[in-house]
């Protein structure tokens, strides 16, 4: 639990930083509005619309994926810290099944993966 | 809790925190002198004895300018961004031992946060939560430049998240633990032969490559292209809230180097001079700068990379992580659990990345076996871009 | 960590021969999945007939399901992951033979390029009912009922691209992963009551403590609302008649009986120890009372909306939320009685019935398909008796057997409810043997609405619908076996009685 309070004061001092740092500035710069200024920068040019459209949906499929292959990993973690750790980890008579297990798991990964990937989810178009 | 714990991380803090500090205000020199040596110009050397003053320019410039809030962004995540920016990649540092953390002086500790058992994880944790930044700042300046960049970014620190996470896992099999400093102590039993790189090259690979992508660096900076995107998520920003996203950036940079240090090369393990039991007078302080000086060399390749290498195109990105780094990484696990799980002598392991990483060099480049179905036709398209949020 | 012992390890190594009728399934399914997509272009187009070979395969796997599940050992086994007993023997093969109906109602419902998946997931969601009744772990049986659920997404979703069909899959979706939240919060409280995911472990908890911890009996409470609204049981049942008027045929044959009794498995599974308890255990105070509400409303709303529909799937679906109700009422009499039959006996062979009927009559529907078009309204079925005789015989009975009247094994089923709640001696349980009589009354009137249309009326025009065999094969196999449970009900009883000696 020491170590998580070391990170509570840290965070503590982080959070001061970017607040003092934000201040600071908005103190000790100058502050001059005009018109222009306050557009949109678009080389130059009069914005045309709003920039909030609705995005590609591709970038969706980006996030389920993502959401789908993190779970996984997330998966992956205890498994990787206890599987070969000895006393304390997997047991040696189980140390095979968990073997076997993972295998089907990467199995079931890759038969996934082939389907996405067959399916053109990964085609970035 | 006592308060000399309370003491020593206050000092620990102060010594990580100044130390990342003016290691980033002198980065950012180095690699603007780096740059210009490659490109055979000057770079800034007015400021003080070759331009050594610069940073402190630098920073008193981005206090005293103005900092303008434009009118039609959205103002709280408007400020919200930079902010999580650099606290993200900041908070990252706080389990990174960056010193002999067993030999550690009395009123200071190598690392912010000791006995994290949860290492690795807290930090991808932390730094996945980077992307809030980005997005948050690219979507509330209303801009079209900036959502472009943001979405990129997204959606590209998101893909390499997955490339990154799966190459520790080798690494975690081997040592059985999620604390980086049980990681390093791992390696330094054996010396030199026993850091992860020798066995584990392709998952020292794929972590680099993703964690460049991670961090936008070139030759991933899509998402902040100036030739497209003129300064992508961060177009909108001036004076301090921009320095914030580069300090982000570069806070990012350095603990990302300080993983690849510890997770593959050994930590401040080096023959002779830093061993795990040398006790001499000063071993601390050599060890200390054995791995700063691992640190400083792979921050130099950093560099070199980014005025070497052109930038990828965004289809190309894509690809890279999800039909070339994840299935690699995937078949990295599943070589060193059946290593491990049937004892094999340990250089079948350099072998076995050898393997996949030529059959994957093999599938990628002869016929069009991945390519064709997935990047010709964009390839031949390449106004795709213009209706990205169309 | 205390060190695991020999048995809990034993338990683990040995869970995989558990379960092998499952893993044929799955395995099924795995194949689809990686063959499927390389046998159609990337825009969907496939050879013309390939769902005839998908639909082979699909039988093919079900039956070797079945072979493993005839000639697999009965053992008891109660600890480790899975649980073997003779409800799970029974769940097996009705599901099993269920399974082997769906696929013959999906056959000529699905396109060519979409059968490897519509197919895998139909063999997934029969994996995964049957995974429910293994589950001996809160973990397990909330796996085993997402198993279900996201095939069965997936299920809505691929027969047909039209937006009645995107309406009705998303609209399943966002309800079915509600209630799967609920209940996993329910889960999650049960769980820091009793301090562990087992379920033999957690029923001893509950049955034993006369002071059953609030949040315990919250948990049972969300649960159970999770779990009502794969029942579609009142008040969770408003998405049911939407969603089976949306999707294609096979998906509403689907969901009006797989979610069901998944459902109820689950149902007994958790609630065991409540319907048996001894009177004064708080649990059972709170439960019981709920359940038979739940059973009364069920009953009633099913039965008074299903008069006012004019569209056939409506109708089914208001059908079915009758029918959860009258088998909320073996649920509600529970195992603590002596008299044969007891509820839950009377539950699992209403739930058999149950599904040879509704999916028979779905069947038919399809068989009488118009266009590959599905039935919509009463009127398409109008003088039905002139076009295709069989096809409104078979339709007559699956009606009658749903209304419950004799010659049809629904008839028998309903009996054995009321009896069950008869015999069980308590007023509450006769009321609702009561209401049970005075719903099947009301009940008839729509089924026989339909079988008025079919006979009474004259055809509005001369189309005699498809004449695929695979729906036909179904609708005659139900319709056999509706009727041979009436003339020989001992068969099946048998095996539903074999459930009260374990």
């Amino acid at each position: 639990m020491d170590g998580l309070f070391a990170v509570l004061i840290y965070t503590g001092v982080l959070v001061g930083f970017v607040i003092t740092n934000l201040i600071l500035t908005h103190i000790i710069g100058p502050t001059k509005k005009t018109a222009v200024k306050q557009m949109p920068y678009e080389s130059g040019m009069d914005p045309v619309g709003d920039a909030r459209q609705p995005f590609d949906v591709k970038f969706y499929l980006v996030a389920i994926l993502f959401l789908i292959f993190d779970v996984e990993l997330l998966f992956m973690y205890p498994w990787a810290v206890a599987a070969y750790k000895g006393d304390g980890g997997v047991p040696a008579e189980l140390s095979s099944t968990v073997y076997g297990v993972m295998l089907v798991f990467f199995g079931t990964l890759a038969i996934a993966y082939i389907y996405a990937w067959r399916k053109g989810v990964f085609k970035w178009r | 809790m006592s308060w000399e714990f309370f003491l020593v991380t206050l000092i620990t803090i102060g010594v990580a925190f100044g130390g990342l500090m003016g290691t980033i205000a002198y980065l950012i020199l180095v690699e603007r002198r780096l740059a210009a040596f490659i490109q055979d110009r000057y770079g800034p050397n007015r400021v003080g004895w070759a331009g050594l003053l610069q940073p402190i320019a630098d920073g008193a410039k981005f206090l005293l300018k103005e900092d303008v809030i434009p009118g039609y962004v959205n103002k709280t995540l408007y400020i919200l961004g930079p902010s999580i920016a650099v606290f993200t990649a900041m908070a990252g540092f706080a389990i990174v031992p960056f010193g002999p953390v067993d030999q550690a002086p009395s009123w200071m500790r190598f690392v912010i946060a000791p006995d994290v058992n949860i290492g690795m994880i807290y930090i991808f944790c932390v730094g996945s939560l980077g992307v809030y930044g980005v997005i948050l700042g690219g979507w509330a300046s209303n801009n079209k430049y900036s959502s472009l960049g943001s979405m990129r970014a997204s959606a590209q620190v998101v893909s390499y998240e997955i490339p990154l996470g799966m190459s520790i896992i080798g690494v975690v099999l081997m040592t059985s633990s999620l604390s980086l400093n049980d990681i390093l102590m791992h390696q330094a039993k054996f010396g030199i032969l026993g850091w992860n790189v020798w066995t584990q090259p392709l998952a020292l690979l794929i972590f680099f490559v993703s964690a460049l992508a991670e961090t936008n660096r070139l030759p991933f900076d899509l998402s902040e292209c100036e030739q497209e995107l003129v300064g992508g998520f961060h177009t909108e920003y001036s004076s301090m809230k921009f320095a914030l996203y580069f300090l982000g950036e570069y806070a990012h940079i350095i603990t990302v180097c300080f993983l690849t240090a510890i997770l593959f090369f050994g930590g401040w393990q080096f023959p002779l001079i830093a061993e795990a039991d040398s006790a001499y007078l000063g071993a601390t302080l050599v060890k200390v700068v054995v791995l700063l000086t691992k640190v400083l060399l792979i921050i130099l390749l950093i560099m070199f990379i980014r005025w070497t290498i052109p930038r990828f195109r965004f289809d190309q990105l894509m690809n890279l992580a999800w039909l070339g780094l994840i299935p690699m990484a995937a078949l990295n696990i599943l070589v060193v659990m059946t290593a491990k799980q049937f004892d094999w002598p340990i250089w079948t392991l350099p072998l076995g990345s050898l393997a996949i990483f030529v059959a994957a060099g093999l599938i990628g480049t002869s016929g069009k076996f991945i390519v064709s179905d997935q990047t010709v036709d964009f390839g031949e398209s390449p106004e795709g871009y213009a209706h990205v949020h169309s | 960590m205390s060190q695991p012992d020999a048995a809990m390890i034993s338990s683990v190594t040995s869970a995989a021969g558990k379960v092998i009728p499952e893993l044929v399934l799955l395995g099924t399914v795995c194949i689809n999945f990686l063959v499927g997509p390389f046998l159609v272009t990337p825009s969907g187009r496939a050879l013309p007939g390939l769902r005839h070979r998908w639909g082979g395969i699909a039988i093919a796997a079900i039956c070797t399901a079945l072979y493993l599940w005839w000639t697999g050992s009965t053992e008891v086994v109660t600890t480790g992951p899975f649980r073997v007993d003779n409800i799970v023997w029974y769940v097996r093969g009705v599901m099993l033979i269920a399974a082997l109906l769906l696929v013959l109602v999906n056959w000529s419902q699905i396109e060519d390029g979409k059968a490897a998946e519509s197919h895998a997931c139909l063999l997934a969601i029969t994996a995964g009912v049957n995974l429910v009744a293994l589950a001996n772990d809160l973990t397990t049986l909330f796996l085993a009922l997402e198993l279900i659920s996201i095939p069965t997404y997936l299920f809505l979703f691929l027969p047909r691209k039209d937006a009645a069909t995107q309406e009705a899959g998303v609209k399943y979706f966002l309800l079915s992963v509600f209630s799967s939240a609920i209940m996993l919060y329910g889960f999650s409280l049960i769980y820091g009551m009793a301090g562990t995911t087992d379920l033999p472990a957690i029923q001893t908890a509950l049955a034993n403590s006369n002071q059953t911890p609030v949040l315990a009996i919250l948990g049972m409470v969300f649960v159970v609302a999770g779990l009502a609204f794969r029942l579609t049981a009142v008040p969770f049942h408003f998405y049911a008649p939407d969603v089976f008027q949306g999707s294609a045929a096979s998906g509403a044959a689907l969901l009006s009986f797989v979610p069901k009794l998944a459902g109820f498995i689950a149902l007994i599974r958790l609630l065991e120890p409540v319907v048996d308890a001894a009177p004064g255990l708080l649990l059972a105070d709170v439960m019981l009372p709920m359940l038979w509400w739940l059973s009364v409303i069920t009953m009633f709303v099913g039965n008074f909306l299903g008069i006012l529909q004019n569209d056939l799937r409506r109708m089914l679906a208001y059908s079915g939320v009758a029918h959860v109700g009258y088998m909320l009422v073996g649920l509600n009499v529970g195992h603590h009685t002596t008299s044969v039959p007891d509820g839950i006996e009377a539950l699992l062979f209403y739930l058999a019935v149950y599904g040879l009927m509704t999916i028979g009559a779905f069947a038919v529907l399809i068989a009488a398909e118009r266009d590959n078009k599905p039935l919509e309204t009463l009127d398409q079925l109008a003088g039905l008796h002139r076009v295709r005789p069989g096809l409104a015989l078979m339709l007559m009975v699956f009606m009658f057997s749903l209304a419950g009247m004799p010659p049809t094994a629904g008839f028998l089923a309903k009996l054995n409810l009321f009896f069950a709640a008869w015999a069980q001696g308590d007023v509450s349980n006769r009321w609702l043997a009561l209401f049970m009589v005075i719903n099947a009354a009301m009940g008839s009137w729509y089924y026989l609405r339909v079988v008025g249309a079919m006979y009474l009326r004259e055809p509005l025009d001369e189309h005699h619908g498809s004449h695929a065999p695979a729906p036909i094969i179904a609708s005659v196999a139900c319709t056999a076996m509706v009727i041979t449970l009436f003339f020989v009900p001992t068969w099946l009883w048998t095996m539903v009685q074999t459930v009260r000696s374990s």
